[in-house]
C-alpha cells in the first residue's frame, strides 16, 4: 500500500473518455427515467403526517402488530421493521387519519392492550401538511442554490470552461445517487438531501484538485497539446483522487455499517454519492474540459484568456 | 536538538492553542440536541389571522362610533383579515367620512375610498409590530407556562417571522406538552341567555334572529352514564371577566371529590364578578375556554373573589388548566406545524452506535495514514486529533447544540480533514521523485498544495452553508460540525502538521520513513 500508485501510471483516460460519455449518459438517462415514472419514497419529513417508532422487550411479528392495530383501523399504515432483531417497528400514519394526538393515544391504548408494559416509544414524529410542502421546495431550491454558488466559485478561481467541467458532473452525481434511490425504494427525507448537498461539495473536491494540477500544467506548458496535458494531469494525480476518496470512503462506510438505522440512508446517500463523483472527475469532467477546448478551438473562435 | 526561532514561536502558539482547547473541552459541557438526550420539540404558528380579524371588528365598531357622533350614519361593514369595507348611507358623505376617520386612526391605518365604499386598511408598519409583538408576547406566555411546570433549560425561540419552536428537553408526555403549549386558554366568564341540547333548537327559539349583543356558543360533550350530552348555549356577547382578572388558580376537589380548578380575582375584578353574580342569582354563568362552554353552573349566591370551575377533567388536566389560566392567555391562536418526540433510549442508543462508528473510522484512517506515510502519517493523525479537539472547543465555546447528523459530521470530517494532508503529502513525494531533498520538496509541497486545498474545502463550506440555511434543527448540528470540522482542519494541515514535520526533519536532506 505504502507503493499504491507511486509510479506515476500511465492510463490514457483520454482514449477511454468514450466510454465514459457512454456509460454516464446511460446511468443518467436511466436514472432521470426512474425517477420520473417511479418516483421517490418519499419520507416523513416532505409527505407529512406522523411516525410512531416502538421497542419490543421481546421480537414479536410484523403480524402480530398489524393484527393488534385493527382494533384502531390503522392496520393498512405502514409498519416498517427497524434494524433485524424484530422489535423496533415503525408505524406510519397519514395525515388524512387524524392529528398526532388522536394517534398517538389510539396507539398507546391498543399496545396497552395487547403489549402491557412490554414496549417502550422510542420516538413519535409528527409532521403538518404546511411543513412537509416547505420543505420538499426548500430541498429543490438548496440544491439549486449550491450548483448556482459552486458554479459562480469555479468560474470566478478558474477558465469558464472548467466552470462547466466541474458542473456538469454534479448534476451527474445528484442525479444517479437520487436515481439509486429511486430505483431501490430507498426512503428520501431530509438527511437524504443533506447527504446529497454534502456529495455536490466534496465530489468536486476530486474535480478541483485535477483542475488545479491541469492549470499548473498549463502554466508551465502552455495549452499546445491539452488531451495530452489533461491526461498527464489525471494520471500524476490518480494516487490522490482515490485516496482522497478512499479516507473519506472509510468514514461513511463505518457510518453505514455501525452508526445505527437513524443515519442509515443518510450514510448510504454519501456512499453512493462519493463514489459516482470519483468516478465523475476522473471520467466526466476532465473530458468536458478537453473536448469544449478542442470544439471552442475548432469552430476558430477566439479563446483569448490565457492560464488565469 | 535546537529549534529555529520562528519554529518556537510557531510551537508556543499552537500550544497556547492546544491548551485553551482543551481548557475550554474540559470544562464547558457540550449542548446536545434532543435527538440525543430526548425531548419533544414542537413548532407552531401564531395564527395572525384571527388577531387581525378580530382587530378589524373592533376598529369598524370604533368607526361606527366615530361616524355617528358626526352624523354619519354607517349602512355595513365587512371584515375580512386583510381591511374593513364600510358603506354608508349619504354617499356624499363619503369624503368627510374618510377625512374623520384619517383624522382619528390615521396614524395606523390607510383610507381610501373605492365608488361607495370606504376601504380601511392597517399600515404596513403597524401590522409588522403587531406581528412581531404578538408573537413575542406568546413567547412570553409560553416561557412563563412551561417555567410552572418545571421542565428544565427549555429552549423557546423564535422560527421566522410567524413561528416558534419549543424545546423540551427530558421525559416529556406529548399529550401534556401539547395541552401547556397549544392551549390558547382564553377564559371568559359570560351571562346565559338560554341554552338548548342543539342549536336548531336554540335558533328555532329566535325566529326573528338573535337578541342584539348575544352569540351562540357549543358546550363541550359530557358523559351521562354511556351517553355524550352536549348543549348548546346563547350568550351575552360581553364577558362578566376574563382570564385577565384572574389573581391566581390552583387546582382542588370538588363537592363531589373530581378535580376541579379554584381561581381567585384580582381586587377590582372581584367587584365587578360580585355585582353580576349577585343579578344573576339562579340564573347559569357559561365558564367558556377557547370558545367552548366548559360548564355553566346555576349562581347560586352571590360570588365575589373566588369561583371553581368544574368539569370532567383527570387531575392532569386539571394541573394543566389551572397552571395555563396562572400563566395567562396566548395572545393569538397557535397551530402545531411539528412535532418531534425522541425518547431518552433512542438518544443513548445512537450516542453508543455513532461512537462505536467513529472509533472504527478512525482506526482504519489511522491505520492507513500511517501505512502508507510512516512518520508523515502518524503527524498526520495527531494533526486530526487535534482538528477533533479545535472542533469540540468551537462547539462548546459558541454553544452550538451537538446533534445526531452533528456527530455523524464529526466522523465524516474524521475521513474528510486528512485529505488536505493527504493532497500535501503526496505533492511532497511528487518533488522527491524529481530528486529534491526533503527539505526542498517539504516547503513545495505545502507551498504548492494550498492552491487546491482552499478551493477543494471552500466548495465544502459552500454546500455547508446552504445545508444551514435551509436545514431543520438537527442538520444544521450536522452543517455546522462539517464547515468547523473543515475549517479547522485547513489550520491543522497547513499549520500543526507543517510544525511538527519541521521540527522532525529539520535541515536534514533526506530521512527513512519520513513520508
Amino acid at each position: 500500500m505504502r507503493k499504491f500508485l507511486d509510479i506515476t501510471p500511465n492510463i490514457d483516460f483520454m482514449k477511454l473518455k468514450k466510454f465514459g460519455y457512454i456509460f454516464s449518459s446511460i446511468m443518467v438517462l436511466l436514472s432521470v427515467a426512474i425517477i420520473y415514472f417511479k418516483g421517490f419514497n418519499l419520507g416523513l419529513d416532505f409527505t407529512g403526517g406522523t411516525a410512531i417508532q416502538i421497542r419490543f422487550e421481546k421480537p414479536i411479528d410484523i403480524k402480530t402488530l398489524r393484527d393488534a392495530l385493527k382494533d384502531i383501523n390503522l392496520e393498512d399504515s405502514v409498519i416498517q421493521e427497524i434494524g433485524k432483531n424484530k422489535r423496533d417497528y415503525e408505524i406510519r400514519v397519514s395525515l388524512k387519519k387524524g392529528s398526532s394526538k388522536e394517534i398517538y393515544r389510539k396507539v398507546k391504548t391498543v399496545l396497552d392492550k395487547h403489549f402491557p408494559n412490554q414496549y417502550e416509544i422510542l420516538k413519535l414524529d409528527y409532521i403538518g401538511a404546511v411543513i412537509g410542502k416547505e420543505l420538499r421546495e426548500a430541498s429543490i431550491y438548496s440544491i439549486i442554490a449550491v450548483m448556482v454558488a459552486i458554479l459562480v466559485y469555479v468560474a470566478y478561481r478558474f477558465e469558464p470552461v472548467f466552470a462547466i467541467g466541474a458542473i456538469v458532473p454534479l448534476f451527474h452525481d445528484a442525479l444517479i445517487t437520487m436515481g439509486i434511490f429511486s430505483a431501490f425504494s430507498i426512503e428520501v427525507d431530509l438527511s437524504v438531501v443533506a447527504a446529497i448537498l454534502t456529495v455536490l461539495g466534496y465530489s468536486l473536491n476530486d474535480t478541483i484538485i485535477i483542475f488545479d494540477r491541469i492549470r499548473e500544467n498549463i502554466r508551465i506548458r502552455g495549452k499546445k497539446n491539452l488531451l495530452l496535458l489533461i491526461n498527464q494531469s489525471i494520471n500524476e494525480n490518480l494516487s490522490r483522487t482515490v485516496i482522497t476518496s478512499g479516507t473519506t470512503l472509510f468514514s461513511v462506510l463505518a457510518l453505514y455499517l455501525f452508526g445505527g438505522e437513524s443515519l442509515k440512508n443518510f450514510s448510504l446517500a454519501l456512499l453512493i454519492g462519493i463514489i459516482v463523483g470519483t468516478y465523475s472527475s476522473i471520467y466526466v469532467a476532465s473530458p468536458i474540459v478537453a473536448d469544449l477546448e478542442r470544439y471552442l478551438r475548432k469552430k476558430g473562435r477566439k479563446y483569448s484568456q490565457v492560464g488565469v | 536538538m535546537s529549534l529555529k526561532k520562528d519554529v518556537k514561536i510557531k510551537l508556543l502558539v499552537a500550544f497556547t492553542i492546544i491548551v485553551v482547547s482543551i481548557y475550554l473541552a474540559l470544562t464547558k459541557p457540550i449542548k446536545l440536541g434532543l435527538d440525543l438526550q430526548g425531548g419533544i420539540s414542537i413548532v407552531l404558528e401564531v395564527d395572525i389571522d384571527t388577531v387581525l380579524e378580530n382587530n378589524y371588528k373592533q376598529l369598524g365598531k370604533d368607526i361606527e362610533e366615530l361616524l355617528k357622533d358626526k352624523e354619519i350614519d354607517v349602512l355595513d361593514i365587512k371584515v375580512d383579515k386583510k381591511r374593513l369595507i364600510i358603506s354608508i348611507l349619504d354617499n356624499s358623505k363619503l369624503e368627510e367620512a374618510k377625512k374623520l376617520i384619517f383624522s382619528k386612526f390615521g396614524r395606523i391605518v390607510n383610507v381610501e375610498t373605492d365608488k361607495d365604499y370606504l376601504l380601511i386598511s392597517y399600515k404596513k408598519e403597524y401590522l409588522e409590530n403587531l406581528k412581531k409583538d404578538i408573537v413575542n408576547r406568546t413567547i412570553e406566555v409560553l416561557r412563563r407556562r412551561i417555567d410552572e411546570f418545571g421542565t428544565l433549560n427549555p429552549n423557546i425561540a423564535k422560527l421566522g417571522d410567524k413561528r416558534i419552536i419549543v424545546e423540551l428537553p427530558g421525559v416529556v408526555n406529548p399529550d401534556r406538552a401539547k395541552a401547556i403549549i397549544g392551549k390558547t386558554a382564553q377564559l371568559e366568564i359570560l351571562e346565559v341567555v338560554d341554552y338548548a341540547m342543539s342549536k336548531e333548537e336554540l335558533l328555532a327559539k329566535y325566529p326573528d334572529g338573535l337578541p342584539k349583543g348575544t352569540k351562540i356558543i357549543e358546550g363541550i360533550p359530557k358523559k351521562y352514564g354511556k351517553q355524550s350530552v352536549k348543549e348548546w348555549f346563547l350568550v351575552k356577547d360581553t364577558p362578566i371577566i376574563t382570564g385577565d382578572d384572574l389573581k391566581d388558580a390552583q387546582v382542588r376537589l370538588d363537592q363531589y371529590g373530581n378535580p376541579a380548578v379554584d381561581f381567585e380575582l384580582k381586587s377590582n375584578s372581584a367587584e365587578k364578578f360580585g355585582e353580576a353574580t349577585a343579578r344573576l342569582i339562579n340564573k347559569r354563568m357559561a365558564i367558556v375556554l377557547d370558545n367552548k362552554v366548559i360548564s355553566a353552573p346555576v349562581v347560586r349566591s352571590r360570588i365575589s373573589n373566588a369561583g371553581q370551575i368544574t368539569g370532567d377533567f383527570t387531575p392532569e388536566e386539571a394541573s394543566d388548566l389551572a397552571l395555563v389560566l396562572r400563566a395567562g392567555a396566548l395572545p393569538a391562536p397557535v397551530k402545531i406545524l411539528e412535532e418531534r418526540l425522541i425518547g431518552p433510549t433512542l438518544g443513548k442508543d445512537s450516542i453508543q452506535k455513532t461512537l462505536n462508528a467513529g472509533i472504527v473510522a478512525l482506526t482504519l484512517v489511522g491505520i492507513f495514514m500511517i501505512f502508507r506515510y510512516a512518520i508523515s502519517g502518524f503527524i498526520s493523525i495527531i494533526a486530526l486529533l487535534i482538528n477533533g479537539l479545535l472542533l469540540w472547543a468551537t462547539l462548546v465555546s459558541f454553544d452550538i447544540t451537538l446533534t445526531l447528523p452533528g456527530i455523524a459530521g464529526i466522523i465524516l470530517n474524521i475521513g474528510m480533514s486528512v485529505d488536505a494532508n493527504v493532497i500535501i503529502f503526496e505533492r511532497i513525494r511528487e518533488e522527491l521523485k524529481k530528486g529534491k531533498t526533503l527539505r526542498v520538496s517539504l516547503e513545495e509541497g505545502f507551498k504548492r498544495a494550498w492552491d487546491a486545498i482552499l478551493d477543494a474545502q471552500i466548495t465544502t463550506l459552500i454546500a455547508a452553508f446552504v445545508l444551514f440555511q435551509f436545514g431543520t434543527g438537527p442538520l444544521k448540528g450536522f452543517a455546522a460540525t462539517l464547515s468547523i470540522g473543515t475549517i479547522t482542519s485547513i489550520f491543522t494541515a497547513m499549520f500543526i502538521t507543517k510544525l511538527l514535520l519541521d521540527i522532525i526533519v529539520g535541515d536534514k536532506k533526506s530521512m527513512k520513513y519520513a513520508i
